[in-house]
């Protein structure tokens, strides 16, 4: 049973960080870089579910993933069922939830980046975007890693979002806390025993990978340095 | 009648919002060589490049080269950055820190060779020049050539952060040559390099722009050390000199026009 919901939630985490952060790139980029006004209120709507209660996010995603809304019905005739109860949905939700934790990271970096250093490799003839990919986006690996690693320790945790949008179906959309949860009301505590150490020990092995990225993150800024 | 190589009369801005409205005037009738730029702290030296990079948007004035106006306010005349045949070299070491001097060299090589500018460079094509993008290749024979001759083969495998200021200097100076350019601006490129070393330096920078018949701008505090790199030499005034009255909105700064022919025609003739 643990089995299950621990491949659950390692599946969801992983899926939902990578993609996030492969996602972060031009969300992040687009924030710091962009002249345009319209960065603000992308800011905004990015930082929203920072703010917004999981349940309350959860109904609204509830609602615009049913088969009668529109989107709902565009997802559902390209996957071939319904998106809410089932894991394309639970992955979804969750990339909306963990969305500002794994971007916020990559655009702090983002912004880090020395003009100077932008300047330069403008002056040596390079565009924008090859500044982009070869300069601005190396520089900020630990910040790329700080974001994943947010996204997933993010991803594994969540309650909320995850008991509304994903139903708590065993093997597909149950995870480690809604099993704990689970295990508690039944009676069942050795299960939901477990299920929390699992969780603590993310959480652990979370924290010491920021920490150690913190201490890297210093690194390659500080060598430019006068 | 051939064009001015460089003609250069301009408003700069000043710092901050505030307009100072100092005039810079100067021109250049030789077609390859050094003129020195220096001039006390504060007098408007890195702005002078930077306008003539094309870094400065809030410029006015006139900068042709050739004939061709690089930047000309009347007309609304601005190229951008990359539409110059310019090469700039800014004040300070500017090496990518997250690169190793190799990976420097190669990333300003292989941006040389995608210019609009790159003659003398061989041509790297479309398909010619492309190479999977985890592997960055080695530097191109020609930009071995540049190396070598500013010294820093031995130093090709050193993180950026090893080097000390001279082999530094010596790294970005090489990086900025690697670009081919009709106008070289140096702000202290000589910086942290002893003397016999500046001496050796400016003799290999001199050799190659006579080579490339380009012209180029050096900014230094030492004016001694142009004497024998120079062709002429322009003094920026200080913003605020004892002489003027301080209030005076628009302060022309006392710019050479004949100094520099005047030493022009004393060294060149």
């Amino acid at each position: 049973m643990i089995h299950s919901a621990l491949s659950v939630t390692v599946a969801l985490s992983f899926l939902t960080a990578t993609i996030l952060s492969l996602l972060s790139l031009p969300l992040a980029g687009w924030i710091v870089f962009s002249k345009s006004s319209w960065t603000t209120l992308g800011e905004s709507i990015l930082t929203l579910t920072l703010v917004l209660p999981p349940a309350v996010l959860g109904y609204l995603l509830l609602v615009a993933f049913s088969p009668e809304s529109l989107p709902g019905s565009l997802m559902a005739r390209l996957l071939g069922h319904p998106l809410p109860f089932s894991f394309a949905g639970l992955l979804l939700a969750s990339l909306i939830y963990s969305l500002p934790f794994a971007v916020q990271p990559v655009a702090q970096s983002f912004r880090q980046v020395p003009l100077r250093t932008i300047e330069m490799a403008r002056i040596l003839g390079a565009r924008p975007f090859t500044v982009f990919r070869k300069i601005v986006v190396p520089m900020s690996l630990p910040g790329l890693a700080t974001g994943w690693v947010l996204g997933f320790a993010h991803t594994v945790g969540e309650f909320g979002v995850v008991m509304m949008v994903g139903g708590n179906i065993p093997g597909e959309t149950r995870t480690l806390s809604l099993k704990a949860y689970d295990d508690l009301l039944s009676m069942r505590a050795h299960g939901a025993r477990d299920s929390v150490l699992l969780l603590l020990l993310f959480s652990s092995l979370s924290l010491v990978a920021l920490n150690l990225l913190r201490r890297k993150g210093v690194d390659p800024h500080a060598s430019d340095a006068p | 009648m051939h064009p001015m190589p460089l003609e250069v009369d301009l408003v700069l801005p000043g710092r901050g919002a505030a307009p100072s409205g100092r005039r810079v005037a100067f021109t250049l009738s030789r077609d390859s060589g050094i003129l020195g730029l220096c001039g006390p702290s504060g007098s408007g030296k890195t702005t002078l490049l930077r306008v003539m990079a094309g870094l400065c948007p809030k410029a006015s004035g006139v900068v042709r080269v050739d004939g061709v106006s690089w930047l000309d306010s009347n007309l609304g005349t601005d190229l951008p950055l990359e539409r110059r045949p310019v090469a700039y070299l800014p004040q300070g070491v500017s090496l990518f820190p997250h690169m190793d001097v190799r990976e420097n060299l190669v990333f300003a090589s292989r941006l040389a060779e995608s210019s609009d500018f790159a003659k003398g460079n061989p041509p790297a094509g479309r398909l010619g020049g492309f190479r999977p993008f985890w592997r960055s290749g080695g530097l191109p024979g020609w930009a071995q050539e540049v190396v070598e001759l500013f010294g820093v083969s031995r130093l090709l495998d050193k993180r950026s952060g090893e080097l000390s200021g001279g082999q530094a200097t010596r790294v970005a100076l090489a990086r900025c040559f690697l670009r081919s350019a009709r106008l070289y601006l140096l702000d202290e490129p000589f910086a942290g390099v002893d003397p016999e070393g500046r001496a050796a330096l400016g003799r290999i920078v001199g050799g190659l722009l006579a080579r490339r018949k380009a012209m180029a701008l050096l900014v230094t505090h030492t004016p001694d050390e142009l004497c024998s790199l120079a062709f002429g030499m322009v003094r920026l005034l200080p913003e605020e000199d004892g002489d003027g009255s301080p209030g005076l909105p628009v302060r022309p700064v006392q710019m050479s026009e004949t100094e520099a022919k005047g030493l022009l025609e004393r060294s060149g003739g």
